[in-house]
């Protein structure tokens, strides 16, 4: 079943941006996030990075369950694992009472565990914010060719291109192995044994995963006979960096460099506790 | 002259095999030929167009003997690429094939891939869209069109390289009658330009317009064959292949069955309202596909559904067993709203076939897929094998030797679709229904595919979906005809024939249906109401056989 990557920008201010700007911005905010500790610089940063989403104009209902997904993680990876981490980060700190010890691992939640804790989170969402725009702004089509000129071997781009087409339709295969499964009464009960669900995912993960292999093989045979591959490629599809673009690349480039330039010197501030 | 492609003698044995899929085949295209090569499923068909474009023994590993000779060269000494630039190939499902977001990325996919430069690759995308008229879908995304476009556009994105040979694999399985025109008018102008197209089809009598300069007729990998379309119509199963219905009529002339014309038997009663749509809007996300359907479809009935690729019939089937909710109105199973029925309820009233068997295999042997079905209705050891016996007898898949220690992955494509019956049978539905039952079967399996599931006992009704009108006409109690968002006919089959505003001869005519031969025949012979014969029933009346008085 052939489905195509959701484009959701529309005329906004970043789905008239060249693609390569999409794909810039969010390596780069990794670069500045991965550098900053303290709290305030880090909230500047999520308020620049939501600005740049807003600015893509994605509209809410389309991408709800894919935040809900991204808070989910985030929480439970960045919160709860930045509270157990963060504990021993500032243990050191002056400024950090101790507010309550966790049961059973006995690991104390302290002021500076919160304040990591929160920077964690702070800092996957910045990054989350700036890569939503990647995922749902860039036209279909649009990725490889994009890949492609910022130097990736056209094998890889194209490579990039058709698993962003792979993804939403192996997604419509498993609905409809899902629909195909329950008009042979399969109906899951509920059960709390991880083991007992994986097996119960069996008649949908067998059909979908194999049926994936026989339509990759098609698609690589209609590669193939079309000579993909065999010689160094054109592109009928011509990008255009515009001076905006280059402003909004340069404004986050600048991030990096201060950023960068901070850390090397010494001079990123260090944690922040509250 | 020397021929584009040439095999002399080539036998071709997939390394996972013991049995050879092509047996000492010989043939030559050259420019300004049609090739058809037409044959059973399994015959070594596909790998006869595998040896032609490259992929045997290249993506597919296999021993090949004999000559292969490509523009006069020995094919082993040419690349991929280089066999590619001689011969196109259409792949059977377009789906597959079409790998550009959009219609103009798709036609230029090829040319990039060349090198050649972006002006010349628009100019060109152009002027093949206008040739087959798509100029208006260019920017259009391969998803939004119908399956006839989307055919179309597989067709443009191989043609735009200008190969010599164009092999075109099954085209007519996925299409329905005035896209299969369309495609072979397309193919048509392409051979009188100078190009030269091998095709692969089970429907032979749709192929017969293109007037073939050779046919080859392959069964179990030999050549049965080879000769002109005269000769192969004469010598021709109506049982293996598609005829056409003009020379089902010549055969009964030239050799009388001596069988007498049997009127058809009145339609099935109808019983209480087993499928019930009341002012039912149906469509995805916010997308209407059908309005205002209210019809019922009865116990005891076979229906068939027609109409355009892309009209809703599978929409309209699908909101059956609650694959697709209504927008508005009810859709009711059994005087119940299917959304308010759960699995084990609805399985027990409706089986539903989809259009690929393997959508629903995942069970290492036939026997543990047989089981599935029961086991998830709570049936017990014993009664699950009992009901898996019976199942698989009437899909007559029992005679297989070994069948159900068998992978189903590795049972052939007709033999899946018998199992994916039998799997619903497990379920003992009193409902079939079939999306396009016999698409991509050649005309014995589809046969026998077919005649096994009308005698299914505990089966009271078929409402099934399909492009082939004939088959239709001829199998069906009543006939809906989707168009246009709605359902625009909906009579008895010689109601539907008779019916002329329905019909239409030449592509872009006002009528929903493409006119066959044999409708204009049962038009002509066939009986004023009811069912309608089957083809070859048909032509034994048309060729002056005397009737028999109907009881």
């Amino acid at each position: 079943m052939e489905v195509s990557p959701r484009y959701l920008a529309g005329r906004s201010f970043l789905g008239r941006r060249d693609p390569r700007v999409l794909i810039g911005v969010p390596a780069l905010t990794v670069v500045v996030a991965a550098q900053v500790e303290d709290l305030r610089v880090m909230a500047a940063l999520v308020v620049i990075a939501f600005a740049y989403y807003a600015s893509a104009r994605i509209p809410l209902r389309e991408v709800r369950s894919n935040w809900t997904f991204v808070l989910v993680f985030v929480l439970i990876m960045a919160g709860i694992n930045g509270i157990i981490v963060g504990a021993q980060a500032s243990a050191t700190s002056d400024d950090n009472a101790t507010l309550a010890t966790i049961p059973l691992i006995g690991v104390p939640v302290t002021i500076g565990s919160i304040s990591y804790a929160t920077n964690l989170t702070l800092r996957f969402l910045a990054i989350a914010a700036t890569g939503f725009p990647l995922a749902f702004s860039i036209r279909p089509g649009d990725l490889a060719v994009a890949f492609a000129r910022l130097g990736l071997p056209s094998r890889f781009a194209y490579g990039i291109d058709l698993t962003f087409k792979f993804l939403p339709s192996t997604a419509a295969s498993l609905a409809e192995t899902i629909a195909a499964q329950r008009l042979r009464g399969y109906e899951p009960p509920p059960t709390h044994n991880p083991i007992k669900k994986v097996l119960q995912l069996r008649p949908l993960m067998v059909p979908v995963t194999v049926n994936s292999f026989i339509d990759a093989e098609d698609v690589v045979d209609a590669l193939d006979l079309r000579g993909f591959g065999t010689q160094k490629r054109t592109w009928l599809r011509q990008l255009r960096f515009g001076a905006v673009d280059y402003l909004v690349v340069g404004f986050f480039l600048l991030l990096a460099l201060l950023a960068t330039t901070a850390s090397l010197t010494g001079r990123m501030p260090a944690l922040w506790i509250f | 002259m020397t021929a584009l492609v040439e095999l002399q003698g080539v036998t071709v044995t997939y390394r996972s095999a013991v049995r050879p899929a092509l047996v000492d085949a010989t043939v030559s295209i050259s420019a300004g030929e049609i090739v058809l090569v037409a044959g059973p499923s399994g015959c070594g068909k596909s790998t006869l167009l595998r040896v032609v474009n490259g992929l045997v023994p290249r993506s597919y590993r296999a021993e090949v003997s004999g000559d292969v000779l490509v523009n006069g060269q020995d094919a082993t000494a040419v690349s991929l690429r280089g066999i590619a630039d001689t011969v196109g190939t259409l792949l059977q499902n377009p789906a597959k094939q079409v790998v550009g977001h959009s219609v103009l990325a798709e036609l230029a996919f090829g040319l990039e891939n060349r090198g050649v430069r972006p002006a010349e690759i628009l100019s060109r995308a152009q002027a093949v869209a206008r040739r087959l008229g798509i100029e208006d879908l260019l920017e259009s995304a391969p998803h939004e069109l119908s399956g006839g476009q989307l055919q179309l556009v597989a067709f443009a994105g191989i043609l735009i390289l200008e190969p010599a040979l164009i092999i075109v694999d099954e085209p007519l399985a996925n299409l329905d009658p005035d896209a299969s025109h369309r495609l072979l008018d397309a193919v048509r102008e392409y051979v009188r330009g100078g190009g030269a197209a091998l095709i692969v089809e089970h429907r032979v009598d749709e192929i017969v317009a293109l007037a073939p300069d050779l046919v080859l007729y392959l069964d179990q990998g030999a050549t049965r064959y080879s000769g002109d379309l005269a000769g192969f119509l004469a010598v021709a199963s109506p049982q293996a292949v598609k005829l056409p219905f003009r020379t089902l009529v010549d055969r009964h002339r030239s050799e009388p069955d001596g069988l007498p014309v049997v009127p058809e038997p009145d339609c099935a009663t109808a019983g209480a309202s087993r499928l019930e749509f009341v002012d039912a809007h149906l469509g995805y996300g916010r997308t209407t596909i059908l309005s205002d359907v209210t019809t019922r479809l009865h116990a005891g009935e076979r229906v068939a559904i027609l109409g355009h690729n892309g009209a809703g019939k599978s929409t309209l089937l699908r909101a059956a067993v609650g694959l697709v909710e209504p927008l508005s109105g009810e859709v009711l199973l059994d005087d119940v709203p299917v959304e308010t029925l759960g699995a084990k309820d609805l399985v027990a009233i409706c089986g539903y076939l989809f259009q690929n068997p393997a959508q629903a295999l995942f069970s290492d042997t036939v026997a543990a897929e047989l089981t599935f079905g029961p086991k998830n209705l709570g049936r017990t050891e014993a009664e699950t094998l009992e009901i898996s016996r019976v199942a698989l007898e009437a899909v007559l898949l029992h005679e297989e030797p070994e069948i159900l220690s068998r992978p189903p992955r590795t049972l052939s494509f007709g033999q899946q679709r018998r199992l994916a019956v039998a799997l619903a049978l497990t379920l003992q539905p009193r409902t079939l229904i079939l999306d396009e039952p016999t698409a991509g079967q050649d005309e014995r399996s589809a046969t026998h595919f077919l005649d096994a599931i009308w005698d299914l006992p505990g089966i009271d009704s078929i409402y099934f979906i399909t492009h082939d009108i004939d088959m239709a006409l001829s199998r069906a109690d009543r006939v809906l005809v989707v168009s246009d968002g709605c359902i625009v006919a909906d009579d008895t089959p010689a109601a539907i024939v008779h019916d002329t505003g329905l019909w239409h001869t030449v592509v872009g005519g006002t009528g929903v249906l493409r006119e066959t031969d044999y409708v204009r025949a049962a038009r002509e012979h066939g009986p004023r109401s009811g069912r309608m014969p089957r083809a070859w029933d048909l032509a034994r009346q048309v060729a002056g056989a005397p009737p028999v008085p109907a009881p």
